[in-house]
């Protein structure tokens, strides 16, 4: 029986998080009666002040450990993790601030949600056994299915909601059933457990593949692989900005801790059995990615479509399997971040009074507000990967670490060769969007205002993003020993 | 004989089975039967009249009068119904209450032939939740009637009766935590043995306590909490399309089901068939005359809480549909909540 | 004796299920649901899982049902008048692809079919002690889980606020 002490070891951030949303519902109903305006930003500000300082916590006293738990572990992959997704709730939060006047209710309540999800996310970077990654993603998703729909008076978000909620059960129903089969065929639920039967095989049983398989599929949902990404356009449309913002990153950040997880840990060396899988649905994520972010015409879609196209990278990465590769994958997802970010913060702004994000809305921006047009520019050329901006840096490492896994495997060059495509491709679109920045007339000539924190955070995105592309030495050196952690992690058993 | 049974114990168990499964069920019935004859004579007392006096001795033979008429009467069924839900119904009100009698233990274990037989037809290490499982299927029977009725009346207490069970069962539930917590096992037959030993949970656990016998008038739609049915409002609610023998079940439904839940206060809080001063071995050493007392005890504590019913029936005026939600959720679930915690500090380990 | 159960059960529990899809009328669509679930519980007796058969019949049968049933008569559906299933060849071809792969991993389930994995699956004790020491953590996040659900549909279902 695992005690409090070794619980806490590895899920102290989890319980610091579920203690604070806690505190944040009893703090809004001590403060909250009778008013509106005030209790809204007591709990935005204890929300934003709790979760910097877990992040603080994070970085200067948790120490990543070898020890490999029955209920989890805190390896420095989990640990990378850890930070990435306490970062994206944190700049969940702050993108919440300008956006909440547009809620109806529940402002008090969208931190304690937000959090929840971030306890599910921490959770997920850690499990060791199918039944918490159960739990942890369902935790995840439900909350995330709340906050989709969070704005009731609009017809958009509520079918955002809808249409979310049936395919995330679907999803689920897939992943639960996949792991069914997975027990069936193994007779654990523990990664280290499966992962002793599947070396102790000879050949993978059918039903065995068959599960994991359907965990593949349900984690391909949360991914945004196609053919599972169809809820992505609709549903990041629908939802309310901020909350589009976390479901890129974070929500994808959670199908892909658990993949590699799943992939490096427990698959093991019979991983290589699956490279062609993830391979090909690698090739089709990127083809119909970026082919179907030409033709958008509304912002938060075409980040959708862009982040399926994203998605076809990692998977890329996940299907050469090597250390290299791993570490790529995290080191992508921090520059995804603040890439991704900067854009939905923009949006958030330039819809400040409409609120529809159509493309039209940057429309002549630079003469608007040189700064914002700016900043889009360098999201933008960041997430399709041009030189100077961190994206580049990140693309080039999946790129290179595909290459070498390439040699063993050449039908990789083919998948390469099709996401080089698949860069000019983007470009393309990406540019159109700074097209309509910098060349279109406006429809408003207002000067746009922005308040002094939005700057600040839309200035750190801007500067990590371009800082990281030069610098990118110390979050290389911690990806790798994330990617370390992960592929020495092979079990011993317990 | 014993020899017999010694060399197959599985006939033993059937025929024990057969015979508790005939009696118990019998028992329920038969009181289930006698209740609305007890209703209006309570009543009669309370308001200073007589009741029925005229079947039989004090009116004894009205229930047997009531039951021809019923079944002599015709059987109308309007044209606008759902024909095979609006003769589904009424069954349905029934069955889920007979099925909760599988797991209340009647009496402490009775031996006979050199074997022992546990009074309790069914003792699932699962008792208290099958017991939850069956009684919450007792909620299909009204809904589907006031939905298959098809018209508005019926209908609006259908959805009243559905909303009502389904939050009244949450602090049922939540109130019967304590007792398992306190008891360290689902298994009733365990659960009143501990209480024959040591206090009754209604003195240990008084909120829990108070809370099961609220949700019990709940779940049962009796008065105060009969909003399914109120006659002031929806004519006869659910049961409004419903004539004859069909109309007769709904009857019989009502009162099987305050039978269970008379029987599981008293199983669950009261002791079961606890007797004061006696503890489990005084019982073991009454041999099978302990059982019987046993029995009785527990027949007893049972008809004290049908009275319990029917006193309060005529006491307290009905609850507005406002009411019972915020009573529901905003009093009764945060108190059960709180006997859980109860619960947790007075087991304590040391 | 158990064979014929189980396919008394597993019968039951398919024919229930097709019904559900295919009746016309929402509240018969759900009553068979409430049947299939009742035939998999039965299922779950004949394995012994007394606990997980009894909370099928508590939660599935007795409680989510019961909402389903509320939904429907409150906004009072009758006869739906949706269209008829259209099959378009993809998901033909999706549903026939699982079935292929289905058939495949059911003839060929792995090493540990047939294998209880404790004789005591049925006994709550059991169950609870798992969920207390091995699975604290998830159960722990459940709460939280459930706490998250219950905020977000008080918060989606209340009235507009007046600012």
């Amino acid at each position: 029986m695992p005690s409090f002490a070794e619980i806490m070891s590895v899920y102290g951030l989890e319980f610091g998080l579920g203690a604070l949303a806690m505190l944040l519902i009893v703090v809004d109903l001590i403060t909250g009666r009778g008013r509106l305006t005030g209790p809204a930003d007591v709990v935005r500000l204890l929300a934003l002040g709790g979760v910097s300082g877990l992040l603080i916590y994070s970085f200067m006293f948790l120490h990543a450990s070898g020890e490999v738990h029955a209920f989890g572990q805190l390896d420095a992959f989990a640990l990378y993790f850890k930070r990435f997704f306490l970062a994206t709730t944190l700049f969940t939060l702050l993108l919440t601030a300008p956006y909440e006047a547009r809620f109806s209710g529940g402002r008090a309540e969208f931190p304690v949600l937000v959090l929840l999800t971030a306890m599910g996310m921490c959770m997920l970077s850690s499990v060791g056994d199918f039944v918490s990654l159960f739990v942890g993603l369902e935790l995840v998703t439900i909350s995330l299915f709340l906050l989709t729909a969070w704005r009731p008076g609009l017809p958009r978000s509520i079918e955002a909601g809808i249409k979310f909620v049936i395919i995330g059960a679907v999803a689920a129903a897939f992943l639960v059933y996949g792991i069914a089969f997975v027990y069936g065929a193994t007779g654990a639920l523990d990664f280290a457990g499966v992962s002793a039967a599947i070396q102790s095989m000879a050949t993978m049983p059918a039903g065995l593949k068959f599960g994991l398989l359907l965990v593949l599929v349900g984690l391909g949902f949360k991914l945004g692989a196609v053919p599972f990404h169809i809820w992505i356009p609709d549903v990041y449309q629908g939802a309310p900005t901020p909350v589009t913002a976390f479901l890129s990153v974070g929500s994808k950040a959670a199908g892909v801790v658990l993949l590699m997880r799943l992939v490096y840990t427990v698959l093991g060396p019979a991983a290589a059995e699956w490279a062609g899988v993830l391979g090909g649905l690698a090739a089709i994520t990127l083809l119909m990615g970026n082919l179907g972010a030409i033709t958008q015409t509304d912002l938060k879609r075409f980040l959708g479509y862009s982040g399926i196209a994203h998605a076809g990278f990692l998977l890329l990465a996940l299907a050469a399997h090597s250390e290299a590769s791993a570490s790529s994958i995290l080191f992508y997802m921090v520059t995804y971040l603040f890439a991704n970010m900067a854009a939905f913060l923009v949006i958030i702004v330039v819809s400040r009074t409409s609120d529809d994000s159509h493309m039209d809305r940057v429309n002549g921006l630079a003469e608007r507000s040189p700064f914002l047009a700016f900043v889009l520019l360098v999201s933008m050329l960041s997430l399709a990967g041009v030189p100077p901006f961190a994206g580049f840096v990140a693309k080039f490492m999946i790129l290179r670490a595909a290459m070498e896994a390439a040699l063993h495997n050449p039908a990789l060059y083919w998948i390469v060769g099709l996401s080089l495509v698949m860069v000019v491709v983007s470009l393309y679109y990406y540019l159109c969007v700074l097209k309509r920045v910098y060349f279109r007339e406006p429809e408003d000539k207002g000067v746009l205002e922005i308040s002094g924190s939005t700057k600040a955070i839309l200035l750190l995105c801007v500067i990590a993003t371009i800082g990281l592309a030069i610098f990118f030495n110390p979050l290389v050196e911690s990806a790798n020993a994330g990617a370390q952690s992960l592929m020495g992690a092979l079990p011993q058993g317990h | 004989m014993n020899e017999f049974f010694a060399e197959y114990p599985l006939v033993f168990t059937m025929a024990t089975t057969l015979a508790k499964i005939v009696l118990f069920t019998h028992i329920g019935l038969i009181l289930a039967a006698y209740m609305p004859w007890v209703e209006r004579k309570v009543s009669a007392w309370m308001q200073d009249r007589v009741g029925p006096n005229r079947v039989g001795y004090a009116g004894l033979g009205q229930p047997i009068a009531d039951a021809l008429k019923f079944i002599f009467k015709e059987d109308p069924v309007p044209g606008h119904v759902d024909k095979v839900l609006f003769t589904l119904a009424p069954a349905l009100t029934v069955i889920p209450a007979i099925l909760v009698l599988a797991v209340v233990p009647f009496a402490p274990a009775v031996s006979l032939f050199g074997q022992t037989a546990q009074m309790a037809i069914a003792d699932l290490s699962v008792g208290i939740l099958f017991v939850f499982a069956f009684s919450s299927l007792a909620v299909y029977g009204i809904t589907l009637a006031g939905w298959a009725s098809n018209s508005k009346y019926p209908l609006i207490g259908g959805v009243r009766s559905a909303a009502q069970m389904v939050s009244y069962e949450l602090c049922l539930g939540l109130s019967v935590v304590g007792v398992f917590m306190a008891a360290q096992t689902l298994r009733l037959t365990d659960i009143v043995e501990l209480q024959v030993d040591g206090y009754w949970n209604m003195f240990t656990q008084p909120i829990g306590f108070l809370v099961f016998v609220i949700a019990a008038f709940a779940e049962t739609n009796r008065l105060p909490f009969d909003l399914p049915e109120a006659e002031t409002e929806l004519v006869a609610g659910y049961h409004t399309e419903y004539g004859s023998m069909k109309f007769a079940m709904f009857f019989a439904g009502e009162y099987m089901a305050m039978f269970v839940f008379s029987c599981l206060v008293a199983v669950l809080f009261m002791g079961g068939w606890d007797v004061p001063f006696m503890s489990n071995e005084s019982f073991a050493a009454l041999g099978n005359w302990g059982a019987a007392l046993g029995f009785v005890a527990f027949l007893t504590k049972v008809l004290l809480f049908l009275f319990f019913y029917v006193w309060v029936r005529f006491t307290i005026p009905r609850f507005k549909f406002d009411q019972l939600m915020h009573l529901g959720w905003k009093v009764l679930i945060p108190l059960s909540l709180l006997n859980i915690l109860w619960a947790g500090l007075w087991n304590m380990p040391s | 004796m158990e064979s014929l159960f189980f396919y008394l059960f597993g019968g039951l529990a398919v024919v229930t299920t097709l019904l559900t899809l295919s009746s016309k009328n929402p509240v018969y669509s759900a009553i068979w649901m409430i049947l299939s679930f009742s035939a998999t519980a039965g299922l779950f007796v004949l394995l012994d899982a007394f606990l997980i058969a009894t909370v099928e019949v508590l939660v599935y049968a007795g409680a989510i049902m019961v909402l389903f049933l509320f939904v429907i008569m409150m906004i009072n559906l009758r006869t739906s008048e949706a269209e008829r299933l259209r099959l378009s060849p993809l998901a033909i071809l999706a549903a026939l692809t699982f079935l292929v792969l289905f058939g495949r991993a059911v003839s060929d389930p792995g090493p540990m079919l047939g294998k209880a994995p404790n004789d005591l699956v049925g006994d709550p004790d059991v169950i609870a002690n798992l969920m207390f020491t091995e699975y604290v953590v998830p159960f722990e996040a459940l709460s939280l889980l459930l706490t998250a659900a219950v905020v977000g549909c008080v918060v989606l279902s209340r009235k507009k606020v007046k600012a």
